[in-house]
């Protein structure tokens, strides 16, 4: 997808930080100084380490932090400006927390699904439409969850359940915290299929927080990198990648293919450090087996 | 030694929905051993883990810890050999400071206090939390946490340490250094282990890797010879770790890989071998 590079950012940061209980003895300084913007239908991963400050930019997203005014931006208007409705916010930018268990609301799915809708306060059949199409988006069949209990899913099914529950409020941009924490193999699949598809089908802005690069270099097109509240890099997913040196002393975990290659150099050096499927670098290991 | 003979585990037994969790399940753990169990989330593996510390009990067939039947009457008996850590280490930690944490399952075996004192402080020095003893569980983040959980179940010296997917909810980087603690512990305290696991690559590093599907296990053997099942393991909506799968790749390609691979530097070391012989 390709957008005009001119166009205004939908969401920026500019010079943001943020310091938690401040002006208290326990005082800590979770953002120091970070600004990027990020472009209508981009992709982009914020990842770093624990404690890098991830989930304070989440935050400031989700407006869930007391923000100074000239810092976070949405639509090019100050959302910490006195009189702007901030409560309209809510229903610009989706958030999926990281566990889903801290945002279903409801017992029963359908229910839950519903909330956000009911509560925006739209009209029950149009409701009710929404509930059954993020269901199914989610490709939890509408008429065999919308009565299931919350809690007898699995993991993976309530963390859909949480994100159809966000994607109900059709909202422009979706933020998801650490998406595939705890899912197995299939799940994590299946889930990076759904939002691929969820972000082309619906035009979204996506933003996706994670300490590791697996399934976000497959999810993404750009990298925003943070280490101790400040932005280390930024940049093209396979750009940012080629640093894997950097990234590895962050503490921020290499996609299996990234790692795979940096073994497989010392043999073949002039192997691409930014090969992010595994058909590629299959590709690329037979080619010099020929030649060899 | 943990013994599974004929095991099946239904919940809600009796109710028309009763969903059989485990079937038949037939395995054998030798003291000391370092075993991963794998399967997709619903394939039983919790269920097992469950059964093993006397938290569920068996509806068929019967588990023998050290000789022990894993039944309600035992209960405590079989806790004292099987210690359990959990996904979520909120669910199992209830003191505020670190120390009092550790402290409490071994106070509860009533234990005089200076046994007590030298238990919480061995199992901090384990888990490298000496310095952390004194500070609210609170402040302390999910991977440190997961440490002070994993203390309090070696204060209880068992025999076995079940790890119900104590990583899948840290960094990876925080969970490889969680695990090779876990593997220093096996190797000085000689407690076998069962690390239950979604993460392929974390049980390439186990010396045992059991394979649950459905309830059922369906492989079981070192992890070279469990991973050799690439398509099996797909089909049941597992993976293999990536090195693993290519080197399956390229041999269905004739290339002739020796030996054993399941990381970069296996491969990296087969395919030096077949560059070397294609030269000369």
């Amino acid at each position: 997808m390709t957008h005009d590079a001119g166009e205004p950012p939908i969401i920026e940061l500019r010079d943001f930080r943020y310091t938690y209980l401040e002006g208290t003895p326990r005082a800590s300084e979770a953002i120091r100084d970070v600004s990027f913007g990020i472009r209508h239908g981009e992709r982009v991963g914020i990842v770093g380490p624990t404690q890098s400050g991830k989930s304070t930019v989440v935050d400031a997203f989700a407006h869930l932090l007391r923000l100074k005014p000239g810092q976070v931006f949405y639509k090019g208007e100050d959302v910490a400006a006195p009189g702007y409705d901030r409560s309209a916010l809510r229903r610009e930018i989706g958030i999926v927390f990281q566990q889903p268990d801290s945002q279903l609301i409801e017992d029963v799915v359908g229910a839950d699904v519903a909330f956000g809708p009911t509560a925006a306060g739209l009209p029950a059949g149009e409701t009710r439409r929404r509930v059954e199409e993020s269901l199914n988006a989610l490709n939890l069949s509408y008429p065999e969850y919308r009565l299931r209990y919350v809690h007898a899913l699995s993991g993976g099914q309530r963390r859909r359940v949480a994100i159809a529950g966000v994607l109900a409020m059709h909202t422009p941009v979706l933020v998801l915290d650490e998406p595939m924490a705890g899912l197995d193999p299939r799940g994590r699949r299946e889930l990076l299929e759904l939002l691929i598809r969820l972000q082309s089908d619906r035009d979204l802005t996506l933003v996706v927080c994670s300490a590791s690069l697996s399934d976000a270099s497959l999810l993404c097109d750009r990298f925003v990198v943070l280490d101790g509240g400040r932005t280390v890099m930024d940049g093209p997913v396979r750009e940012v990648l080629r640093e894997a040196d950097r990234l590895a002393e962050l503490d921020i975990t290499l996609p299996e293919t990234v790692n795979v290659v940096r073994e497989l150099q010392e043999l073949f050096p002039d192997l691409p450090a930014d090969i992010l499927a595994e058909d590629e670098l299959e590709v690329e290991l037979l080619k010099r087996l020929g030649a060899a | 030694m943990i013994e599974v003979k004929d095991l099946s585990f239904a919940y809600r037994t009796g109710e028309a929905d009763a969903v059989p969790a485990l079937r038949d399940l037939n395995l054998k753990i030798e003291p000391g051993q370092l075993v991963a169990i794998i399967g997709h989330n619903g394939s039983g593996k919790s269920t097992l883990a469950k059964l093993l510390c006397a938290v569920l009990y068996p509806t068929e067939g019967e588990i023998r810890i050290d000789g022990v039947p894993v039944r309600e009457e035992n209960q405590w008996e079989v806790r004292r050999r099987v210690a359990v850590v959990f996904q979520d280490p909120d669910d199992q930690l209830v003191m505020n400071r670190v120390e009092d944490d550790v402290a409490f399952g071994p106070e509860n075996l009533g234990l005089p206090r200076e046994e007590i004192a030298e238990r919480v402080r061995s199992s901090l020095e384990a888990l490298g939390l000496v310095e952390i003893g004194g500070r609210l569980i609170e402040d302390l983040s999910p991977g440190q946490k997961q440490r002070v959980a994993i203390a309090g179940a070696l204060a209880m010296r068992p025999r076995f340490l079940v790890l119900d997917e104590p990583t899948s909810l840290l960094p990876v980087p925080v969970a490889r250094r969680l695990i090779s603690t876990v593997g220093d512990l096996n190797r000085r305290e000689g407690m076998g282990v069962l690390h239950v696991t979604h993460s392929m690559s974390e049980a390439a590093l186990f010396e045992r890797v059991v394979v649950m599907d459905e309830g059922c296990l369906v492989l079981d053997g070192t992890p070279a010879e469990v991973f050799r099942h690439v398509e099996r393991l797909r089909e049941i909506g597992l993976d293999v770790p990536l090195a693993a799968s290519l080197a399956h790749r390229l041999r269905s390609r004739g290339t002739p890989l020796e030996g054993d691979i399941l990381d970069g530097a296996d491969l990296r070391n087969a395919l030096a071998a077949v560059r070397e012989s294609t030269a000369s």
